[in-house]
């Protein structure tokens, strides 16, 4: 029946120009930068929302920076891992073969490392410059020591403690000394602090969304007028929504970049007192910023959720808001 | 395909009750023809707004079948009510003009619903403007226009897209007699180049004085509908 038939002829002319792609970008730019020049209609109510966006994503991400730094800080650190054997004073050479054979045989030992007295000596005058004083000393005061490294099965089933024990009973060794305690409880905290950024990241980016959400329906409530005139003269849904959408990604974006000024000036002023704690250990380490991964990724995030916040926001709100 | 029809508009027994009880229209029937221009009248609450409403889709009947521009208005869904509208023109008593943009953003808005390239848009909204003698206040706002100005804008909007129906709803509501006559000769004028046009109006001696139809409704009923 020529009803139906001509029900599609009417609206293909004006869809085939809806799809066409210069249709598609020039309503996106149009809608772009509409809600771009909205936005600054009311700067000091944008300022405020892109503002708490702002320090919102701020705080996780400063949080995983550190967090980051001490885990790499930790690994570094981890193939340090080691037990240091103090000997008995002055050993002989076959004193001094039986205890390495008896570490040689150990399958728990991955390899050691001889330092003589005299080398011991070297070494401190070297590292410390206080080679006046201890030329001084009428004789070598520092006991011979063995290095030894644990296989990395001692290291992964946390069987430090007893490998350092056993340890400890070789013949002519005076003490034992575990150098990892304070570094194994270093990676837990380190474990427990990346959880807790983890939370906080999720918790802080649901507040994002409930900030844009919220702005957003009640940008709509607003414009309620505007939506019903463009409704009545013909536009989709999707047309109306449009400019909030891109309000939204605005906002995310702006928010974003904010957060990463936030983060970039925080670290800046963070850089040397972190440094000096970190020298105070005597570590080789350097830290690291922002990187341009974390940056992309924390814009990329800020827009998603501004682009989803608006969603929610907008989709019931517009649906709801018909002429009559 | 069936045969080419040469009606616009077609009412069959429609009835509208709202959802609250009061019945606005009772077995209304009738039909307007491609580029025919007709009036709607009848005492205030007789169920004008209502017809327009129904032929616009904004409101739906209760019963019977509408048929604008070929389509069965009872078969098209919510999401198909755009491109219906975008094939009419609808001018209200209030125009509805959005006040944070200049008029030449106003007129323009129908044709960037649809997506049209911004240098035949200012070409459209310019010849539209033209028509209704607004071309010099394109860049004001419009609580920056008198009365006359506001309703002339939200005519040029009804029409910049090149409708094939107009519907006007009480156009010369608060106007005087001066201006309503001028915007009822624009109406002829749109209607002259094969733009169906219906008009919603109390206002007797303006529409006496047009050689055009007329429909009379009387409490939801359509007591006459012209020569
Ligand atoms: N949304 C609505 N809900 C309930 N009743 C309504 C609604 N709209 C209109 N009516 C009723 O329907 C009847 C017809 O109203 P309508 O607005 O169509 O009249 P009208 O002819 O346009 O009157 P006027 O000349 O005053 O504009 C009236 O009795 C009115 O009270
Ligand atoms: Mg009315």
């Amino acid at each position: 029946m020529g009803r139906l038939a001509s029900s599609q002829r009417m609206s293909q002319p004006s869809k085939r120009q809806y799809y066409s792609l210069f249709g598609f970008l020039t309503r996106h730019i149009q809608a772009a930068g509409f809600s771009w020049r909205r936005l600054w209609r009311a700067p000091l109510a944008s300022l405020m929302t892109i503002g708490v966006i702002g320090i919102a994503l701020c705080l996780p991400l400063v949080l995983f920076v550190l967090v980051q730094n001490a885990q790499m800080l930790t690994t570094n650190l981890d193939h340090r891992g080691q037990v240091n054997l103090f000997l008995e004073s002055s050993l002989t050479e076959t004193e001094l073969n039986e205890i390495f054979q008896a570490l040689q045989i150990d399958v728990a030992v991955a390899n050691f490392h001889y330092i003589s007295p005299e080398q011991g000596l070297e070494d401190l005058q070297r590292e410390t410059g206080l080679s006046d004083i201890l030329q001084t000393l009428p004789n070598n005061p520092l006991p011979g020591v063995i290095e030894v490294t644990p296989a990395p099965e001692v290291i992964q089933q946390d069987r430090l403690q007893s490998f350092s024990q056993s340890l400890q009973q070789l013949p002519y060794v005076a003490s034992a000394k575990l150098d990892m305690q304070w570094l194994q409880r270093l990676n837990y905290i380190v474990n427990v602090a990346q959880q807790a950024v983890n939370a906080l990241l999720v918790l802080l980016s649901l507040a994002v969304l409930l900030i844009v959400s919220n702005t957003i329906r009640l940008a709509t409530q607003n414009r309620r007028q505007e939506i019903i005139v463009c409704k009545l003269i013909g536009a989709h849904n999707r047309f109306v929504r449009r400019p909030f959408l891109y309000s939204g990604i605005w906002y995310g974006l702006l928010g974003g970049l904010v957060a990463w000024g936030f983060v970039t000036g925080l670290l800046w002023w963070l850089y040397a007192p972190m440094q000096r704690l970190v020298n105070s250990y005597y570590l080789e380490y350097h830290f690291t910023g922002l990187s341009w991964t974390t940056t992309l990724l924390l814009i990329g995030l800020s827009v998603g959720l501004g682009w989803l916040g608006s969603l929610i926001a907008v989709n019931r709100q517009i649906a709801a808001m018909e002429p009559t | 395909m069936g045969k080419v029809s040469n009606i616009m508009i077609e009412f069959n027994n429609v009835s509208k009750r709202y959802p609250s009880g009061q019945e606005a229209l009772t077995q209304v029937s009738f039909e307007l023809d491609t580029g025919e221009m007709a009036f709607l009248t009848g005492h205030s609450g007789a169920g004008k707004s209502t017809l327009l409403k129904l032929i616009a889709l904004i409101e739906r009947p209760s019963q019977g079948q509408v048929i604008v521009n070929q389509h069965n208005l009872v078969r098209l869904t919510k999401q198909q009510a755009p491109w219906l509208r975008r094939c009419m023109g609808i001018i209200f008593q209030d125009p509805h003009l959005l006040m944070d943009r200049s008029v030449f953003d106003n007129v323009a808005l129908p044709l960037r619903i649809v997506g049209y390239r911004q240098s035949e848009i200012g070409r459209r909204v310019r010849a539209a403007l033209d028509k209704v003698n607004l071309l010099h206040k394109e860049k004001t706002f419009p609580d920056a226009l008198s009365c006359g100005e506001q309703q002339r804008v939200g005519i040029a909007r009804a029409v910049v897209h090149k409708p094939n129906i107009l519907l006007a709803d009480e156009p010369t509501g608060n106007l005087d007699p001066q201006l309503s006559s001028e915007i009822m000769d624009l109406f002829e004028q749109f209607n002259q180049v094969g733009v169906t046009v219906l008009i919603a109006s109390h206002d007797l001696g303006l529409i006496a004085a047009k050689k055009h139809r007329i429909l009379t409704l009387q409490q939801g009923r359509l007591t006459s509908w012209g020569a």
